[in-house]
């Protein structure tokens, strides 16, 4: 029996939503929000945009992680093909929800999806490079990148400028990560 | 829709097949070849089977040799695709989603095994939670079942299709002494229009289902035959006393109290009749 891909993807779209872990997203979120409405009187740093990009960013990537894929492992619709579909649903979920977040929380106005975007695919690209034991250490990259931009980018001089691309050049950050998303497509 | 490519469904090769984790060597040089049937694979922990497993099932690559499975090339990544579709895989204690039921889970796999006719999948996906006896908890999330029926769901998730090859390991681990002889009724049937291979500990399950039986140890098959010849590997070489021999190769007390002993047995020793066990024994164990 053979199918079409996207016939197969359209099927699995709905078990495939209900089988990601959405709680990391809702959670990080809500304490984004609950944040900002306590402190929403403080002088704006840059901290609460950053940190709202880093955490959407990694709870997304966490959200990504799938529980049944030693079960799955053998089906003809191969992981790259379901990551990327589980990627689509969180997108697709994760992007209105920033979008609200933009509309409730002041501080975090003037940032795009696009720098959410960037961070998550990077952690993404992150788990399809990651040697095995250190595929769960994914979701963290969005969060050590923007830490290091924040702490460490002055000290670094012009090399520190890349540590900024996230938020300057996503778009640059995106592209790469993709493409290293798609080299590794069979690993 | 894609052209299907013509396999042949109880072909399967393996040629100098070697897969290394960092300096081990985990397979080293497995050649062998099966004409459909149930096979068995033993073998003590670490001997490399779940990693012979996973190479047969498409989701590992070799580092050295060749392997055909149904008459195609799993390096290919159509003839893998290929494959799939005709492969059933029940991985070594896999993780469900504990949120769905069995019937949204079986279902869930069905759709990724490319079961895109609602009506027909969903007939599918009874069927082989039925087979599996699980039609009665198919409604039940998957999180309140015991660990027998939740290895069931997975085991139900492999025969999907009714597929040309499966490639089982461990299959029994947490089924009752009931649920063990339903499942024999299953591998029996799949083998009979197929391959089986499946991996266990359990060497009286390979002695009732398999007519041939693999022993790894050491990344290596150091027995490929029928259970009677290896059971056979042990006769005249086991014996009973009142104290472990330091001249065994192993030495095991017995329910009875007394010591089987399992090597060249001394001048005068009362020799016992060898089980399957014993030749396992003395297989896996020569290596290490």
């Amino acid at each position: 029996m053979t199918a079409a891909p996207a016939l197969v993807l359209a099927g699995a779209t709905w078990p495939a939503a209900r089988a990601v872990t959405w709680a990391p997203v809702i959670v990080a979120d809500g304490a984004l929000v609950l944040v900002a409405a306590l402190t929403r009187r403080a002088p704006e740093d840059g901290t609460m945009p950053a940190l709202a990009c880093a955490t959407t960013a990694a709870a997304c990537v966490f959200a990504l992680h799938d529980r049944g894929e030693v079960l799955l492992a053998a089906v003809p619709t191969g992981p790259m093909r379901r990551r990327l579909h589980r990627l689509s649903i969180v997108v697709a979920v994760a992007a209105p929800a920033w979008l609200l977040m933009r509309a409730v929380m002041p501080g975090i106005r003037g940032v795009g999806v696009l720098p959410v975007l960037a961070l998550m695919t990077a952690g993404v690209a992150a788990a399809v490079w990651a040697p095995s034991p250190a595929v769960g250490g994914a979701p963290a990259l969005p969060l050590l990148w923007v830490t290091a931009d924040s702490v460490v980018s002055g000290s670094l001089g012009p090399a520190g400028d890349v540590l900024g691309w996230w938020r300057a050049e996503p778009w640059i950050v995106l592209v790469s990560a993709l493409l290293a998303i798609l080299a590794g497509r069979h690993r | 829709m894609t052209t299907a490519t013509a396999i042949q469904p109880r072909h399967l090769e393996v040629r100098g097949l070697t897969k290394r984790y960092g300096r081990i060597e985990a397979v080293d040089d497995i050649s062998l070849s099966l004409n459909g049937g149930l096979v068995g694979l033993l073998g003590p922990n670490g001997a490399g089977k779940t990693t012979l497993l996973r190479m047969l099932a498409t989701v590992l690559a070799p580092d050295a040799g060749s392997l055909r499975l149904l008459g195609l090339d799993p390096s290919s990544p159509r003839h893998r695709v290929e494959i799939r579709r005709n492969l059933g895989y029940l991985p070594q204690s896999p993780d469900l989603y504990p949120r769905f039921t069995p019937l949204e889970l079986v279902d869930y796999v069905a759709v990724l095994k490319e079961h895109t006719h609602r009506g027909r999948r969903q007939a599918e996906v009874v069927r082989v939670l039925t087979a599996v006896g699980l039609a009665g908890v198919m409604h039940r999330r998957i999180r309140t079942l015991s660990s027998g029926q939740q290895q069931r769901v997975a085991l139900a998730a492999a025969l999907l299709g009714d597929p040309a090859l499966l490639v089982l390991d461990e299959p029994a681990t947490g089924l009752d002494p009931e649920q063990r002889l339903e499942l024999r009724s299953l591998l029996a049937a799949g083998a009979a229009h197929g391959t089986v291979v499946l991996s266990t500990h359990n060497t009286a399950e390979v002695a009732v289902l398999c007519p041939r039986v693999l022993v790894m140890s050491g990344g290596r098959i150091l027995f490929d035959g029928t259970p009677a010849a290896l059971r056979e590997r042990a006769d005249g070489m086991v014996w009973e006393d009142e104290v472990p021999d330091p001249a065994a190769l192993r030495s095991w007390m017995t329910a009875e109290g007394r010591y089987r002993n399992l090597g060249s047995p001394p001048h005068g020793a009362t020799r016992c009749a060898a089980t399957l066990d014993d030749g396992y024994i003395l297989v896996a164990g020569r290596r290490g």
